[in-house]
């Protein structure tokens, strides 16, 4: 090979010139997904191929109602967490009291939505991929395609829908769980009651605050759905290829949302 | 052109990478005929097979269904061509998350404004074809290897279409269950006047069930013509092909050295 003569700078930089192109063409592909999607989701019906809606009500099950036990627990902790952390640093302030803002805050815009989206794409985006990988490796893709269904509106567009509904709607519930976790720490605490707790975490948060955090959630949802739905396309080389995807798709997801995240909160705090 | 043919293919070249698979490939299959595509593993059936149900774009050459050529026509062209195309894939491609007569009654449910019940009774009629009466409620997991393949055959021939494909029907089958299928085929073609392509490389099937056979190999069409015609060919690697012999590797002395050193 000619590349064997060139020189480690040369064949660094190329490789590194690889990656970028590669990782464009992934993102070129995930917006071409998006758009797709939401072609079928709004055109399907006027064009006889209507997306089912059945589908995205299991979906949404599965993603939202079946996470909710552990999305319930994490949260809870990270509120008692907070509540924890924020108490010890006030303290040195004789400020203590505070941390009922510190938590709201916190939690509406950072921790609800971070973590639900987490927990989601753990759940929910390692299923999706390994669910059309096998597909994929069962050659049932191929059968949707010569069937003359198209598997994104098959597939995809179902996932997408109960994604931006349902990542949102966690986050909710995870914002309360984790605002009832501080809650419960400060009652003990502070013997701050939870009136009085409600009372000023609703004084002191506002609306943006916590659709702030519902945005969020919205992108995580679409980056869960996305990748989730690309590596399992991308599968190839039998059972093997699904369980690599799977784990791909996972940190792939997490990476994605917590960047997502950083870029979010940077400009929204500008 | 139209010249009547079911399925006409003409130089078709097809490419993996920078690795040609088929080369100038020319196939015509007449309305109503079981076609074999045989050949040796690697040879490129499925690929052919792949191209003929649209699944991936050739490098150039024309492949034309019903008249209709794919490699140049539209999404919504081909979606309305589909409808006359029933394929069952080596595995059976059922999906497993639906029972078999769901499976059946897909196409429809897709395709057709059919209510409800006239639906369930088209998938039973089907599935009666297929001997896989009663077994409608079951999942695709809960099947065997021959009646995943009987329900797959179900849901290609559920829309009645006039082109049926298989993707090596008889493999991983004991030889009974596959000379049932074999049955199935003929009998389809007899009573349905599907054409009807089948891709495989077993032998006794191919020579069963054939009008015409062509033979495949490394992406070449070696011959084509009725079952005598390629039981007597006097094309060595043919007769090879049929006694089972390995294929002698002509080496290049240049070639090999350099495949040695990794040059
Ligand atoms: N997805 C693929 N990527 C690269 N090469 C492939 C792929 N699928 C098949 N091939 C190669 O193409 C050739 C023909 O394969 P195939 O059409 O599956 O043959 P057959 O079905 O006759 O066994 C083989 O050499 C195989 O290695
Ligand atoms: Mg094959």
């Amino acid at each position: 090979m000619a590349e064997t003569r060139q020189p480690a700078l040369a064949i660094s930089l190329a490789r590194v010139g690889r990656g970028f192109v590669a990782l464009l063409e992934e993102f070129g592909y995930y917006l071409a997904l998006v758009v797709e999607s939401f072609f079928w989701i709004v055109l399907g019906p006027s064009r006889r191929q209507p997306v089912r809606l059945s589908a995205a009500v299991q979906q949404m099950v599965e993603i939202g109602i079946n996470g909710l036990p552990i999305v319930f627990v994490l949260s809870f902790a990270i509120g008692v967490m907070l509540a924890i952390q924020g108490i010890h640093t006030l303290k040195q302030f004789g400020a203590e009291t505070q941390v009922v803002l510190g938590i709201a805050l916190s939690v509406t815009r950072e921790f609800g939505p971070l973590i639900t989206g987490i927990l989601i794409a753990g759940r929910s985006g390692s299923a999706l991929a390994a669910r059309i990988g096998t597909m994929v490796v069962n050659q049932e893709i191929d059968a949707l395609r010569v069937m003359g269904i198209n598997p994104v509106r098959y597939l995809v567009s179902p996932v997408l829908i109960a994604m931006l509904v349902m990542v949102p709607l966690v986050t909710l519930f995870s914002d309360f769980a984790a605002l009832l976790g501080g809650a419960v720490f400060c009652n003990i605490e502070l013997g701050l009651s939870y009136a009085a707790y409600w009372d000023q975490s609703t004084g002191f948060m506002t609306t943006d605050d916590v659709l702030q955090g519902l945005a969020k959630s919205v992108v995580f949802g679409v980056i869960i759905a996305l990748v989730g739905v690309t590596n399992g396309f991308a599968v190839s080389g039998g059972a093997e290829g699904v369980g690599k995807s799977t784990t791909r798709a996972v940190v792939l997801a997490i990476s994605y949302i917590v960047l997502a995240d950083m870029a979010f909160t940077y400009f929204l705090n500008r | 052109m139209s010249s009547g043919a079911a399925i006409e293919v003409d130089e078709l070249v097809t490419h993996y990478g920078s690795r040609r698979i088929l080369d100038r490939v020319d196939l015509r299959v007449e309305p109503g005929e079981i076609m074999v595509i045989m050949g040796g593993s690697g040879s490129g059936k499925s690929t052919l097979l792949r191209h003929l149900l649209g699944l991936q774009r050739p490098t150039s050459g024309s492949i034309r269904l019903l008249g209709m050529d794919i490699t140049a026509s539209s999404p919504a062209e081909l979606q309305a061509l589909r409808r006359n195309m029933g394929v069952s894939f080596q595995g059976g491609a059922l999906l497993s998350s639906m029972t078999v007569a769901e499976n059946v009654m897909l196409p429809l449910r897709e395709h057709t404004a059919l209510d409800e019940q006239t639906m369930q009774i088209v998938a039973r009629m089907k599935l009666e074809v297929v001997n896989l009466g009663g077994f409608g409620e079951l999942k695709p997991a809960q099947l065997s290897g021959g009646m995943i393949k009987r329900a797959a055959l179900a849901r290609a021939i559920v829309m009645d279409p006039k082109l049926l494909f298989f993707d090596e029907p008889s493999a991983g089958l004991d030889p009974v269950v596959a000379a049932d299928l074999d049955e199935l085929i003929i009998k389809l073609r007899d009573t349905m006047q599907m054409t009807i392509v089948v891709v495989t490389h077993e032998l006794d099937s191919a020579f069963k069930i054939a009008d015409r056979i062509t033979v495949l190999d490394h992406g070449r069409i070696l011959l084509t013509g009725s079952v005598d015609e390629v039981r007597s060919s006097r094309i060595q690697r043919v007769q090879d092909l049929l006694n089972r012999r390995p294929r002698e590797e002509e080496i290049d002395p240049d070639d090999y050295l350099r495949r040695l050193t990794g040059g």
